[in-house]
């Protein structure tokens, strides 16, 4: 055949080279030009419409067959190379494997909480993002998820809803109450929650068996007691027979029929309370339901959902996206009516329900995987140092490779290869981890006595497509960086040189990794700082109470089934039984837990105080027996305390604490004898007690409060104070079997140590102090191992140098200090490096710590003199290896 | 390409992705390697590239026809095909 003369290449041949793209670069450079050659001939062959069609499809569906085969054949021999090449260094893998399954681990597993509660929809009920909760002012500011509504409220705004806008409402708390079929004698406790009728058809729930709640009965007017079950507590207690439905349960000694069993996937729109029992809200006195609220001048002996001065509920409605606005205008419009002035509130997303611990630990979390993310960048560091340096000692395999005919990005790709394999394991590995990790975070978080979480972690596609990406970008930044210098070798020069002028070129990026590792590092070790010294601070914090030998007993007198006007004789009886038990000093009852601040009242008046325009005085109010502050430790700071003597009959009295005292009395010792009241100020103040701290809150400073004797006022205590002589786990076994024994009817909902509730509400920054340390070490470790390594390689590469340094004399104390100057050089240019980012992170975590200013001194220097410590450290073992240098051997290597 | 079309009677047809799959296939098993030297610029042709049998190229080659042969015998044999006359 003779030569054939170049032509003008063809649109068709254009087309057909672009299609080769689709191969990988290797077999292109290799057959490319032939396969575009033989087209373009037999292109020419073809002159039939027909053939030519007939040509293109072959060519086309050849190349779409044969371009991922041809790829995927690279990948396999890439991987089995990349296998062999790894298993040669097995301990270095292992030990880089390990490295970054921890920090993909410890990335997945915050990732799977922080899913689990803030990003995942748990309700399980359809469209659940046009699901949107009413709140409003003040509620927002205060961070709340909801605003407290009052039945009247929730009427307004079901009747004026815009069309095709559902309006359901819902008790704020779940209640625990006590439940007995007609065939049991005992009763065992449940959770219960009040819901509207419209609660179910709102949420898009269908009862599995039997049916919800008629809609009339939204109206006060349906008082039938009837209940829906859930599934699982169908299943547990009725062992999922169908014949419960029909059938009747009593709940707190109210008998309702059983209606209906809700779907298998539901359990409420609490995260952390699973609901058992579901009853129309009308039903709010025949359970007996008297907690969270906010009251103004209310009965609360009446039915509360008529009453628009009891705020108790939380409204939830569904809503299309994109009417939003028009249902919040009808909400305020409404809302300002019934209220006479200008309301307004918004609708806030609902699709993920309500979760204290969302509350709690969303920003935890949300610093924890930031702080994750770096103890990850810092491994990522060291992986790509260490395949730096491997890199390196390849120089001649890879340079042997290129003169053999290997393509830059044929060797480019081989060398990712080997860290994606090294990242694939890595992740394989941090999922088993990440799995019973995150678990394990929420059980900490969550500190349950029993040790079973309140919901799980779950490993689904969001936390599996997460890790991908954060692996994917492990293996971007540990991997290509050293691939790409690797694969640039210069052929001939690294065939000629010695190893040791090879590792002279690695030392920059090396020390360049080095240094942003200790950048990283620092802001870790500064964070650890901040949460160690808020978590002292929170030890040391003044709570104003004595925790230490106090027996917090929870109670529920409105379970007792005791008439209201035989309750005080019960209290009498209760509190005689607890204070004979053997180790017991002093008992009292209180309407209010040690928890934090009680029932919130507001519009008070104040006898010679002109409140400012707009301001509504609020107190918290709490009921409580003489004895009281005793008993828990209050000090008494002027005055006298409440006594017996204070009757229903005799004048009204009460002790402020010294917070009121200061914002309405100026000099605070002047509100003794002053008088304050919700219509008129007739209630006498004859005491004040220093400020005490909610032991459910202990970074919140303390609140106005009031204490009145429970005496002039008919509230039910939920809260008995026990004060022990002995260890008060030791006495609890005699307090509860003097309150069984004396006042039977009496359920105890709750009995523990109030050291332990202290301990519960500092798991937040336990748990902060325990996980930061953990990745500060493994931070510290990390960047300490690199350091190591770059100054390892300096010595070594410097040993002739040195050799001939000590050779004509040079001190080796001098040598030595070479070397670890060398390392706090690093770590200097590191902490400077890490300045501004400790600054940006310090603004972060400015929520979550108590008592200090985010950027605090203390913590920066401490970090700093870490840093120096290790830094020094790690420089010890090279520069000592660099002073005992034998001078003749050292030369003699040259 | 032609070649084979014609050969087979148009019943393997080789496209251009599948030739040189092919090609790379054989050069990886050692079944055939390509010739260093070109001949005379007077018979070249820039398109080619030049391939031989290996040894084992060519003893996989006659197995194979082996094979087939006696495959060939047995269906004959066996009345599937018609004998040869």
């Amino acid at each position: 055949m003779s030569k054939m003369p170049r032509r003008k290449e063809t649109a068709g041949a254009r087309v057909f080279r672009a299609l080769l793209a689709l191969y990988p670069g290797a077999f292109r450079d290799e057959y490319g030009r032939e396969m575009a050659l033989v087209f373009v001939d037999r292109y020419r062959h073809a002159v039939a419409t027909w053939d030519r069609a007939r040509l293109w499809f072959e060519a086309v569906v050849g190349i779409l067959v044969e371009a991922p085969k041809e790829h995927a054949r690279m990948i396999l021999h890439d991987l089995r190379y990349a296998w062999r090449v790894l298993r040669q260094h097995a301990l270095l893998t292992t030990t880089i494997v390990l490295t970054l399954a921890l920090g993909i681990g410890a990335n997945a597993a915050v990732f799977s909480v922080l899913n689990a509660v803030a990003l995942r929809s748990p309700l399980g009920v359809p469209a659940p993002d046009e699901l949107y909760t009413v709140n409003s002012g003040r509620y927002l500011a205060s961070g709340q998820e909801s605003a407290r509504l009052s039945g009247p409220m929730f009427d307004v705004l079901r009747q004026t809803a815009p069309d095709g806008v559902g309006v359901a409402a819902m008790s704020r708390a779940i209640a625990r109450v006590y439940t007995r079929t007609d065939d049991e004698r005992e009763t065992t406790p449940a959770s219960l929650h009040l819901v509207s009728p419209s609660f179910f058809p709102v949420l898009g729930v269908s009862p599995l068996l039997g049916r919800t709640f008629p809609e009339d009965q939204d109206s006060a007017s349906g008082h039938e007691p009837v209940a829906v079950l859930s599934y699982a507590y169908w299943q547990r207690r009725f062992g999922g027979s169908p014949d419960v439905v029909g059938s009747t349960l009593a709940i707190n000694g109210t008998a309702f029929t059983i209606v209906g069993v809700g779907p298998r996937d539901f359990v409420g729109v609490w995260l952390e309370t699973p609901v058992d029992i579901w009853v129309p809200l009308t039903m709010q006195s025949a359970v007996k339901y008297s907690q969270s609220f906010t009251a103004d001048g209310a009965d609360f002996t009446r039915p509360w959902l008529p009453q628009p001065q009891i705020w108790w509920l939380h409204v939830v409605v569904r809503v299309p996206p994109e009417r939003v606005a028009t249902a919040v205008g009808a909400f305020n419009t409404s809302l300002s009516t019934l209220a006479g002035r200008d309301i307004s509130i918004v609708l806030e997303p609902f699709a993920r329900g309500f979760s204290q611990f969302r509350q709690r630990f969303s920003t935890p979390l949300v610093a924890l995987l930031v702080m994750a993310v770096l103890v990850l960048l810092i491994a990522c560091a060291n992986v790509a140092n260490v395949l730096l340096a491997r890199a390196v000692g390849r120089q001649r395999e890879i340079a042997i490779r290129m003169a053999m005919g290997a393509g830059r990005p044929r060797l480019f790709h081989q060398l990712l290869t080997e860290s994606a394999l090294l990242v694939i394991m890595a992740g394989v590995a941090a999922m088993l981890f990440a799995r019973s990790a995150g678990d394990l975070l929420v059980r900490m978080a969550t500190a349950t006595a029993d040790g079973s979480p309140p919901f799980t972690a779950a490993v689904d596609l969001r936390v599996l497509a997460f890790a991908a990406v954060v692996a994917f970008l492990s293996v971007v930044i540990s991997g290509v960086w050293p691939a790409s210098r690797a694969s640039r070798v210069d052929v001939v020069s690294a065939l000629k040189s010695s190893a040791h002028a090879a590792i002279g070129r690695a030392a920059s990026p090396a020390r360049a990794l080095v240094i942003a590792q200790v950048a990283l590092s620092l802001v870790l070790v500064t964070g650890t700082g901040l949460f160690v010294r808020s978590f002292q601070n929170m030890l040391n914090v003044r709570v104003g109470l004595e925790p230490e030998r106090l027996l917090t007993v929870g109670v529920d007198p409105h379970l007792s089934g005791t008439p209201l006007e035989d309750l005080a004789e019960m209290y009498g009886r209760v509190l005689s039984a607890v204070t004979g038990a053997a180790g017991v000093e002093s008992a009292s009852l209180a309407m209010c837990r040690l928890e934090g601040s009680c029932a919130r009242e507001a519009g008070f008046k104040i006898e010679g105080y002109q409140p400012r325009a707009n301001e509504r005085v609020t107190f918290s109010v709490n009921a409580v027996t003489p004895g009281y502050f005793s008993t828990v430790g209050m000090r008494l700071i002027a005055g006298r305390a409440l006594r017996e003597s204070d009757r229903a009959n005799t004048a009204n009295v009460a002790v402020v604490n010294k917070t009121l005292a200061m914002s309405y009395f100026g000099d605070w010792r002047q509100a003794i004898g002053c008088r304050f009241g919700l219509a008129i100020p007739d209630i006498e103040i004859v005491g004040i007690v220093d400020d005490a701290r909610g032991l459910g809150n202990l970074k919140a400073a303390a609140i106005p409060s009031v204490f009145v004797p429970l005496a002039q006022r008919p509230v039910i205590p939920r809260a008995l104070e026990v004060r022990t002589s002995v260890d008060p786990a030791a006495a609890l076994a005699g307090v509860r079997r003097a309150i069984s024994r004396l006042a039977p009817e009496l359920p105890i909902e709750s009995i523990e140590p109030a050291t332990a509730r202290v301990q519960r509400n500092l798991s937040q920054e336990r748990l902060a102090v325990l996980l930061t340390s953990a990745f500060s070490v493994l931070a510290v470790g990390l960047a300490g191992f690199g350091l190591f390594g770059v100054l390892s390689y300096a010595v070594a590469r410097r040993t002739p140098e040195v050799g001939l340094r000590i050779a004509l004399g040079a001190q080796r104390s001098r040598v030595l200090w070479g070397v670890v100057r060398d390392a706090l050089w690093l770590v200097t240019c590191g902490v400077f490096l890490g300045l501004p980012f400790v600054v940006v992170g310090s603004q972060l975590v400015s929520a979550l710590v108590f008592g200090i200013t985010p950027f605090d001194g203390v913590s920066v220097l401490t970090a700093l003199v870490v840093l120096l410590a290790v830094g020094a450290a790690c420089g010890i073992v090279p520069a000592a290896r660099a002073a005992r240098v034998d001078p003749v051997v050292a030369l003699r290597c040259e | 390409m032609l070649d084979v079309l014609e050969r087979t009677d148009g019943a393997l047809r080789l496209s251009p992705s599948s030739l040189y799959a092919s090609i790379r296939r054989m050069l990886e098993q050692g079944l055939i390697e390509e010739l260093a030297e070109r001949p005379d610029p007077e018979h070249d042709d820039e398109r080619r590239r030049y391939y031989r049998l290996t040894r084992l190229g060519r003893a996989v080659a006659t197995a194979e026809a082996r094979r087939l042969e006696r495959l060939l015998a047995d269906a004959r044999a066996t009345g599937l095909l018609p004998r040869r006359t």
